[in-house]
């Protein structure tokens, strides 16, 4: 059947795409991982300091090192720390919970900020969306303008602005014991960390949406002018497949800022969060820094590199998916 | 008797006011893309349109495709208003797009690209829609290892090939041809004009062939229409056309391509862009670029002339013919 062997050659140059797309990631995850363990050798002072104090003696600043193994040379020290982390050992907290394994530590602040950049890109998302392919069935219409203004004016805000706005409203306010709790902690108390989620969620997403509209109202409406379009249109084609294939057209450019709009949002929990008091990876890492926490610096710097070339990775295979040309 | 498609009087304006004029009755300005056109294509029928770019021919194509709604006049197939037709009869009427890669999605490959009209005739079986696209390609010219290319892996006239096989698959009796060589080189534009022509014969498909290229319409067309800012200025027979050009627009068209002295002075030959279609010059709409103002007079610029038969086939637009005559010599 020739219709079979298309379809599996089809998947075929998928799978291939994807793996070249994983292995030249490689690299990019190697540097990073220079980075973060070249920070220990960055930061003033570093660990032995911060565990002897700026008046340790000599011989306890010598036995620390013994101890943490930094006396070995360099490159011994970074595959020891490379084959930890492959192996799921970040290392070990040292001053604000002595001996707590890192990645018990970080599971909790992990999460709380993977739900909020979620739930902020879900916003971002479907308001974009819905916003730009308003504007992009009337173009010119008031419609249109409207979505307009409401787009700049969301991409002129920086999101922090709209969470302090927010949390001003509905905590000083308004006095919602919800919107300033920070507790998002889905494993305790669902409905309230739900509640918990809302406002920064829309101050991240809020200010993320304008883009999304903006980038989706210009592919729709280049899209429905085209004259494949136009084809299935006079072909009588049912609606839903000229929809279909209007958005599989349209749809490169806007997984594009999404990916971009992510890394964006991942970037603004961190001061969303200090805003709202969640204890996410942001807040995190400014107690990491002040305590000069250096594994824990090293595994955040590690994961926050981490989650932008995974998203890259996404939005390059979801770019595979969808179109012919860049697989091939 | 009907004719297989017929405009009558059909006009297209486009208004580019925003909604804020609109609101405020400033109305802005108005586009008059095509300005009251009337035409009769027969069954089997090539009719060629002619004339620069901007001058309404797209436009045209699409109101006779049934893609645009007439701002005013009506087109009839078979005598019934594409309007209100049922769909059956709509798929009969078809549009070949003047850019073929804009035409084609560019996710899917020939074969899907295919497999939609077919499927829309009502063929289900794969094996049945299988050997189907095998018989298109092959009626345009094509291999059956094309089912399984991308738009981006085909050339020009592949893509033109693809698009035509794709609209074949509807079984139409009428195509709207929108400069389907513009954007191929010379051998590939002979090869396309002689696959249309073929088919058309062979088929009984009426053709209107549209282009700003009059070799190209001369090789195909049985009749040819020019048009000039939105309004059919010329029509007769393609022969009858060439040999006897009677509007000093066509006269300036026909020595633009027979001049291949550089140095020659031309006769009539065509100065500057033609003037914006939503600021058309009073009177004749050619008047400010003619060459045969001054000896007709001002009566150029009052009034607008009438389209008025030569002979039975022949119809022009020009003062230099001021009766309605029998009489298809160019007047000196
Ligand atoms: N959808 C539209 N909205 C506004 N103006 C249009 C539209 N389509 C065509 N026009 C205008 O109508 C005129 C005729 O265009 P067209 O039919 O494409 O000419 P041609 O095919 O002869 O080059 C042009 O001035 C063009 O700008
Ligand atoms: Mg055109």
């Amino acid at each position: 059947m020739v219709d079979r062997t298309s379809a599996l050659n089809k998947i075929m140059s998928l799978l291939k795409y994807i793996g070249r797309r994983i292995v030249s990631a490689i690299p990019t995850l190697i540097l990073i991982t220079f980075l973060s363990f070249g920070l220990l050798y960055i930061t003033p002072g570093g660990p032995v300091e911060a565990l002897a104090g700026i008046f340790g003696t000599q011989e306890q600043k010598e036995r620390i090192r013994q101890e943490l193994g930094l006396n070995d040379p360099l490159h011994v020290q970074y595959l020891r720390w490379v084959g930890g982390v492959l192996s799921g050992d970040f290392g070990e907290m040292i001053v604000m919970a002595p001996g707590t394994p890192i990645a018990e530590m970080l599971r909790k602040p992990l999460l709380a900020t993977f739900w909020l950049t979620i739930a902020g890109a879900l916003i971002a998302l479907t308001l974009g969306l819905a916003i730009g392919a308003l504007s992009a069935i009337k173009p010119n219409s008031w419609l249109d303008s409207l979505s307009r203004v409401i787009s700049i004016a969301t991409y002129s805000v920086p999101d922090f602005w709209l969470a302090i706005i927010l949390l001003f409203v509905f905590g000083v306010i308004f006095r919602y014991r919800w919107a300033i709790s920070g507790q998002i902690d889905f494993s305790r108390n669902i409905v309230f960390s739900l509640q918990s989620l809302i406002l920064p969620a829309i101050a991240l997403g809020l200010a993320k949406a304008g883009i999304v509209a903006r980038i989706t109202r210009g592919e729709l409406f280049d899209v429905q002018n085209k004259s494949f379009i136009q084809f299935e249109r006079i072909m009588g084609l049912p609606r839903w497949v000229v929809i279909k294939d209007m958005l599989h057209n349209g749809i490169l450019p806007i997984v594009t800022v999404l990916g971009y709009t992510i890394g964006l949002i991942f970037r603004g929990t961190f001061l969303v969060e200090v805003v709202f008091g969640v204890p996410g990876i942001g807040l995190f890492l400014v107690r990491a820094a002040k305590t000069q926490e250096y594994a824990l610096l090293q595994t955040l710097v590690l994961c926050i590199g981490s989650v932008f070339i995974l998203i890259n990775l996404l939005t390059d295979i979801l770019y595979g998916v969808l179109d012919p040309r860049v697989r091939s | 008797m009907t004719a297989l498609i017929e405009a009558e009087s059909v006009k297209r304006y486009y208004s580019n006011a925003s909604w804020l004029q609109r609101l405020l009755f400033l109305g802005g300005s108005e586009i008059q893309a095509v300005d009251g056109v009337t035409l009769r294509i027969e069954k089997g029928e090539i009719v060629g349109l002619v004339g620069e770019s901007g001058c309404g021919k797209t436009t045209l194509g699409w109101l006779l495709a049934g893609l645009e709604q007439p701002t005013e006049g009506a087109v009839r197939f078979k005598g019934r208003s594409l309007g209100n037709i049922d769909a059956e009869t709509r798929k009969k009427v078809q549009l070949l797009f003047q850019y073929p890669r804009e035409s084609l999605n560019p996710r899917h490959n020939v074969r899907t690209i295919l497999s939609y009209p077919i499927r829309k005739m009502g063929h289900t079986a794969t094996a049945d829609i299988t050997a189907r696209i095998h018989s298109l390609l092959e009626a345009v010219g094509l291999s059956a290892r094309y089912a399984d290319r991308y738009s981006f892996q085909l050339s020009g006239g592949e893509l033109q090939r693809v698009a035509l096989a794709r609209t074949l698959a509807l079984e139409p009796e009428f195509i709207v041809c929108d400069e389907p060589t513009s954007a191929v080189d010379m051998n590939v534009k002979v090869q396309i004009l002689k696959l249309l022509s073929d088919i058309s014969r062979e088929k009984g498909i009426s053709l209107l062939f549209i282009s700003h290229d009059l070799s190209a319409v001369r090789f195909i067309a049985d009749r040819i229409c020019v048009m000039y800012l939105g309004k059919i200025v010329e029509q007769a027979p393609a022969q009858q056309l060439f040999d006897h050009p009677c509007h000093p627009y066509t006269m300036a068209l026909l020595d633009a391509i027979a001049d291949i002295d550089p140095n020659a002075i031309r006769k009539a030959s065509l100065h500057g862009q033609p003037p914006s279609p939503m600021a058309p010059p009073a009177g004749c709409r050619f008047h400010p670029r003619c060459a045969y103002t001054e000896q007709v007079g001002t009566i150029c610029w009052e009034r607008g002339p009438a389209l008025q038969p030569l002979s039975t086939d022949h119809l022009v637009r020009c003062f230099l013919y001021p009766e309605v005559s029998q009489d298809p010599d160019r007047k000196q």
